[in-house]
């Protein structure tokens, strides 16, 4: 059963002429963990607000538990919500932070207590119950944020950029944390964020926005291996997709001033009329020393050190290409290479949407 | 955030004449004010000395027995928690409104805000003595209708100050009291109003010592009243009636007295207060 549903949602905010977001749908099942994930400013935070209530619907209907959410206050939805900055109350302790929207909610003191003392363990809080959050790390205010939205025990738990404001380790930590928390407590989650290493390791499903669009859903593997768009295809996945802008002309594949003849891997789609660029991922490409049908020519430029492996970057044209290489066995610089696919991981890119299509 | 100065005599030159500037006068305030007959009348014969010859509590002891003084201090003290208490009252939900929403007509009110302070007190004085006299208003008490006037005054100050405070405090704070549950008036009494309490009350001790100080309105209030008046035009009285130097210079401190003490006490706050939302 779909939990909250969105129908068509959007939102023009006062004297703009246009939506910042718009024809938004999607269904999050119970105890579903679903990311909105995309570059700043592409309405992510805008849809997850007008899910919490704090900015009006323009047009289409929100469902929150089967109930049409578009009208409720904020209070009624019954969801929780951790902000980026964490609000956290700054004049009260910890222990008031969290058991705040219970006193409001006029739940009785000893159930309070019990759902603190919960709380505090689960979080690993004890002991800081009486400090103010001027007196705690960036780790330990996120948890007091995320304590005082699970005490509510909400239908719906939403995180506007919870990890943004951590230091790199802390932010790997508290990932794990968050989908460990999920695992336990079962709990609907719609989390936004604008950094695709997150959306894919945290995410039941991924829902990509870009420019006010929801581009694409699905689970972080579909996503991944079959990307709606261009857009979706150079966004999710770290280091990026390679593309290659060009044509087919003929049995070629035209770019960068360069003809790629077509075969070998390199396999044209149905339609080649359309084809706008040509897109492979970087552990996706094999390097070959000698000419290879469908090889991309190129030169062996630097080497970037991962440690586990290695990205080779080569220049084909005038664009840097990224190779995943196992660790030690890059080619020096200024070496003639030849660039191939794995069978049936090429992309590409057709008409002004740039939909993708996969062809082997 | 202060880097250290370079010491050298041109340094100190300027710190002692700035030190000068400000403590001469109330050294001078002080002498007088414990200065027996001998140390201020010398009829030319020598000069005055820079301490008096005998220290002397009894100008401060005469004061006390004045009973129009107690009521003027007692004016003064209640005229300016009044007006505390009216500004904050009026201004802070005037200052909220300001710093949260944008409405048709904003920018007017804001520049005719400020602008009441654009004229001199003094060619207010008329029209506002005309309003107190021949309105409903004259009926008030006395500590009441300075009060009311010297919230004139402090209106623009209260509601620029309380502004800056409160657009310091994050909106998020507001949207997540709403989400735990808060109404409108809910956040803002329990999560806005306490985070901006430390700078609302230094537009509180702004506020008490304009009020404490103003002489123009309270002199034309006042000045006939039969209930009595406030210190500082209790002072001109004074100087009415008699141009003793010990006497004026007791009467002098005992007004300067909360003020210096006041200022010491909150200047921290009060640099806060003025200079918040100057700065993130």
């Amino acid at each position: 059963m779909s939990h909250v549903v969105l129908k068509n949602v959007g939102k023009r905010y006062d004297r703009s002429p246009t939506f910042a977001v718009r024809h938004i749908d999607l269904e999050v099942a119970k105890g579903e963990f679903v990311t909105l994930v995309g570059p700043s400013g592409c309405g992510k935070s805008t849809t997850l607000r007008m899910v919490a209530g704090l900015e009006e619907i323009t047009e289409g209907d929100l469902y929150i538990g089967g109930r049409r959410a578009n009208d409720l206050p904020p209070k009624d939805r019954n969801i929780a919500m951790v902000f980026q900055s964490y609000a956290l109350f700054p004049h009260m302790t910890v222990a008031a932070n969290i058991v705040f929207g219970l006193k409001i909610k006029g739940i009785p003191p000893a159930e309070r207590q019990r759902r603190l003392e919960w709380a505090a363990d689960l979080l690993d809080l004890k002991g800081l119950e009486n400090r103010k959050p001027g007196q705690l790390s960036g780790g330990q205010r996120q948890r007091v944020a995320l304590g005082r939205a699970l005490v509510l025990e909400p239908e719906v738990l939403l995180l506007d950029e919870p990890l943004s404001n951590l230091d790199a380790k802390l932010r790997l930590k508290m990932r794990t944390e968050l989908k460990n928390l999920h695992k336990k407590l079962g709990l609907t989650i719609i989390y936004v964020t604008h950094d695709q290493a997150e959306a894919m390791t945290l995410s039941d499903r991924i829902a990509v926005y870009d420019q006010g669009r929801l581009v694409q859903v699905g689970t972080p593997t579909e996503v991944y291996n079959n990307p709606r768009t261009q857009f979706v295809a150079g966004f999710i996945g770290s280091p990026p997709m390679n593309f290659f802008e060009g044509r087919i002309n003929g049995n070629h594949f035209e770019t960068e001033g360069i003809g790629v003849q077509l075969g070998g891997t390199l396999v044209p789609p149905k339609q080649t009329a359309d084809v706008r660029a040509l897109g492979i991922r970087p552990e996706d490409l094999r390097i070959h020393t000698e000419p290879v049908p469908g090889g991309i020519p190129g030169t062996t430029a630097f080497v970037e050190l991962m440690g586990s492996d290695d990205y080779l970057v080569v220049q084909v044209g005038r664009q840097l290409v990224s190779v995943r290489v196992p660790a030690g066995t890059a080619p020096p610089p200024g070496v003639q290479v030849w660039l191939t696919a794995v069978p049936g991981k090429v992309y590409w890119f057709v008409g002004d949407e740039r939909l993708c299509i996969r062809a082997w | 955030m202060l880097k250290h100065i370079r010491t050298n005599w041109a340094w100190w030159l300027g710190l002692f004449v700035a030190l000068f500037v400000v403590v001469f006068p109330i050294y001078v305030m002080f002498k007088y004010s414990i200065s027996d007959r001998a140390s201020i009348i010398t009829g030319g014969m020598y000069p005055e000395p820079l301490w008096p010859f005998h220290p002397t509590t009894e100008m401060f002891e005469y004061l006390l027995s004045r009973d129009d003084f107690t009521v003027a201090g007692l004016i003064s003290v209640k005229v300016a928690l009044y007006t505390v208490a009216l500004s904050l009252l009026l201004g802070t939900p005037a200052a909220y409104a300001l710093a949260r929403f944008r409405f048709p007509g904003y920018g007017v009110l804001l520049f005719s805000l400020i602008s009441i302070r654009l004229f001199p007190d003094i060619s207010t004085v008329i029209p506002l003595v005309e309003v107190f006299f021949n309105s409903p208003l004259s009926r008030l008490p006395v500590d009441i209708q300075v009060a009311l006037s010297h919230t004139l005054l402090s209106l623009p100050y209260v509601i620029y100050i309380a502004m800056g405070v409160f657009e310091t405090v994050p909106k998020d704070l507001e949207e997540q009291a709403a989400i735990l549950g808060c109404s409108r008036l809910g956040a803002f009494l329990r999560i806005v109003l306490p985070v901006a309490a430390p700078g609302l009350a230094a537009g509180a001790i702004y506020t008490f010592l304009l009020s404490w100080n103003e002489f123009i309105f309270s002199y034309y209030l006042t000045f006939t009243s039969p209930e009595g008046t406030t210190l500082p035009v209790y002072l001109l009285r004074i100087l009415n009636w008699t141009p003793q130097k010990n006497l004026l210079a007791a009467l002098s401190l005992v007004i300067s007295l909360p003020v210096i003490l006041f200022t010491f006490l909150v200047q921290k706050y009060m640099r806060a207060g003025l200079t918040a939302g100057a700065v993130k």
